[in-house]
């Protein structure tokens, strides 16, 4: 009897192992469980909870817009603008933001809108025009950026603190940020199981084949850019709510920052391969790797080398991972 | 070639199709100049334009590296060109110190790093199959992190020997003689591309891949020496950019990085390979370089200036890709 049940639980294990390590997901989480690990073993009070609020408070900007570049990089794409395209929303909320409401609701709606808008530019362009990505996104940060700099020539600004509050409240243990974070993740699960989730893979992993089968390739590419930047819309409204300043260069670091984390996550760019949550552990890993460089008293100016290590390390991995399981 | 003498009259739009784009650069660079002779006063003084030309030279040397990445095709592209010449200007500075001795010292060690640099970048491209904008990001992180780790802490001391500096600001007749280098290398690059088998060989793995591996090249060894010679070019270009700014400083080569693609496609050079020549890389040069110094001597707002940038780049991109939309 036993026997008979353990053996059942074996061919389940054979059934299911080969699929869990197939999954894209299972080497992102793999690093994170290490990274996670090394990280508590520098620093003590990693698990105290105020240390893991902040931690998560700090991470959650770069997770979101990791999280939009993983859509817009499962299209086929890439968005080299997401970062001063946060600066722009960032100037934008922060600049017009007061205490009033509906000010507040009126602000969040232009900028969503902003940033909408700048998805879909992005869209058109490579979608419509055919430009390169790669060209087309370098061009238009610098409209962002001038946007940004119009908007704010000198950073300050006005954040309510209610309303900044609000985003690093406790729902029980959870976060509002982090639930965000979460909510993220379902509405993109819910749209993934749905046609344009469907087909923005289908796209990303080979547009001709898409094309011949009938998908709307550019519209899909377009929509792929609007559904990223809302997901950058919110990265830049955690950042905002964190500073509570305008300031025109604040997104700088997020461009290059984001690809890194979903690379990191397991999305191969041009593949319609690897899942969000990918981009999130990304995203966690490499900030976690700079509190681990700060904590094992690694001298700081390694973080930039360590950090281009891990990716291509990661890259390798994904590589030779694909080869075998795949 | 005996085609095309075959077929000389009437064949004007064969001519323009392998042509057009690079002649249309060259127009769009003398009409950036009439325009900033209208708009601008002592635009187009010999001085002054012999200084944009001069300024247009080093982007148009880097560049050279780009475009025979790009020709190589694969989704050919090295980002971290520039920061390989930041390398390149921080070590030559270092070893050289202006002592005329240590020249060749200098070129050798940073060559090789360059050189060893590139081949990394070209050995997981070309057999791990690591998508280039992505490995050589990853590069560019490594090549950041080298230098922010040498320069942690310690004053960069170091300045160029006289006869590089001779090389970058010297001037023959009046004539900066960068310039002549410039149009040298750019006539050497074309008839190695156009006349010799190396480069038909490039244009050939550029333009398919299992053609050329069925013609017997080997596309995936060809694609690695590219990227060594790329960081090669790069490293050494570093040496010259260090005559021409007396100083290494950390991020100097930064501000190539990406305009050396928008110089290949402006220069007609085809972003998925097989299709361009080194004449076009020097047209995009002297338009993005000519257009940069516009906007500058038009003594702008700041925020507007960036704005304008991203439009102007946006809008030739869109002019060019149109011939070539499929």
């Amino acid at each position: 009897m036993i026997n008979g049940q353990a053996l059942q639980n074996g061919t389940q294990l054979q059934r299911i192992g080969p699929k869990i390590m197939a999954s894209p997901l299972t080497l992102p989480l793999a690093l994170f469980v290490v990274v996670l690990a090394v990280n508590a073993v520098f620093q003590d009070n990693m698990f105290n909870p105020r240390v893991l609020r902040t931690n998560i408070l700090t991470f959650t900007p770069l997770m979101l817009v990791a999280m939009g570049q993983a859509i817009i990089m499962i299209s086929g794409n890439l968005d080299l603008s997401v970062g001063w395209g946060v600066s722009a929303i960032n100037c934008i909320i922060a600049t017009y933001m007061t205490d009033d409401p509906l000010t507040i609701a009126l602000v969040l709606i232009i900028a969503l809108a902003a940033s909408i808008c700048m998805g879909l530019v992005n869209g058109i362009l490579i979608g419509y025009f055919k430009l390169p990505f790669l060209i087309a996104t370098f061009a238009s940060s610098y409209v962002w950026l001038g946007l940004a700099m119009k908007i704010t020539p000198i950073p300050g600004g006005y954040f309510p603190r209610f309303f900044a509050k609000f985003f690093k409240a406790y729902i029980g243990p959870f976060n509002t940020m982090l639930l965000i974070v979460v909510l993220c993740v379902v509405v993109w699960g819910i749209i993934r199981r749905y046609r344009l989730g469907r087909y923005i893979y289908a796209v990303g992993s080979d547009s001709e084949a898409a094309f011949n089968n009938g998908i709307n390739v550019k519209k899909i590419t377009l929509l792929a850019f609007a559904l990223g930047w809302i997901f950058v819309f919110l990265g830049a409204l955690m950042i905002t709510a964190q500073t509570r300043n305008a300031d025109s260069q604040i997104g700088t670091p997020f461009a290059l920052n984001s690809i890194a984390a979903a690379v990191v996550g397991g999305i191969a760019l041009g593949g319609g391969r690897g899942s969000i949550i990918g981009a999130i552990l990304g995203a966690v890993v490499l900030s976690l790797i700079m509190n681990i460089i700060y904590f094992a008293g690694i001298p700081g100016s390694w973080q930039v080398f360590v950090k281009g290590m891990i990716i291509i390390v990661a890259l390798g991995a994904t590589v030779i991972y694909k080869k075998k399981y795949d | 070639m005996s085609n095309v003498s075959i077929q000389v009259s009437g064949s004007f739009s064969e001519f323009w199709r392998e042509n057009g784009k690079i002649i249309s650069s060259f127009l769009i660079a003398i009409g950036l100049c009439i325009v900033g002779g209208i708009l601008v006063p002592g635009f187009l003084e010999i001085g002054h334009l012999l200084l944009m030309i001069k300024a247009a030279a080093f982007l148009g040397i880097i560049a050279l590296a780009q475009v025979t990445v790009i020709l190589s095709g694969g989704g050919g592209i090295d980002i971290s060109v520039g920061t390989i010449a930041s390398i390149g200007v921080l070590f030559s500075a270092v070893i050289m110190k202006g002592r005329p001795e240590y020249i060749l010292p200098a070129i050798m060690a940073v060559g090789a790093l360059g050189l060893i640099l590139g081949l990394i970048n070209g050995y997981l491209i070309a057999y791990f199959k690591i998508h280039p904008l992505i490995m050589t990001m990853a590069m560019t992180s490594v090549a950041t992190g080298i230098i922010i780790i040498y320069g942690q802490g310690r004053k960069i001391i170091g300045s160029p020997a006289p006869i590089i500096e001779d090389l970058a600001n010297g001037r023959i007749f009046g004539f900066p003689v960068v310039i002549l280098l410039w149009i040298v290398l750019v006539i050497i690059g074309d008839f190695i591309l156009l006349r010799t088998r190396t480069g038909q060989k490039l244009l050939s793995v550029g333009t398919n891949d299992i053609a050329a591996i069925l013609s017997g090249v080997n596309v995936d060894l060809f694609r690695l020496l590219v990227y060594g010679v790329s960081g090669l070019v790069s490293a050494l270009f570093g040496v010259l950019l260090l005559g021409y700014v007396h100083q290494a400083f950390w991020d100097i080569g930064n501000s190539y990085m990406f305009p050396s693609v928008i110089v290949c496609t402006i220069g007609g050079v085809l972003i998925t390979g097989g299709s361009g020549r080194y004449l076009g890389s020097m047209g995009g040069a002297l338009v993005f370089t000519f257009l940069q110094s516009l906007l500058v001597s038009l003594r702008m707002e700041e925020a507007f200036k960036q704005a304008l940038f991203g439009l102007i780049l946006i809008i030739l991109l869109i002019a060019y890709s149109r011939e070539s939309r499929r």
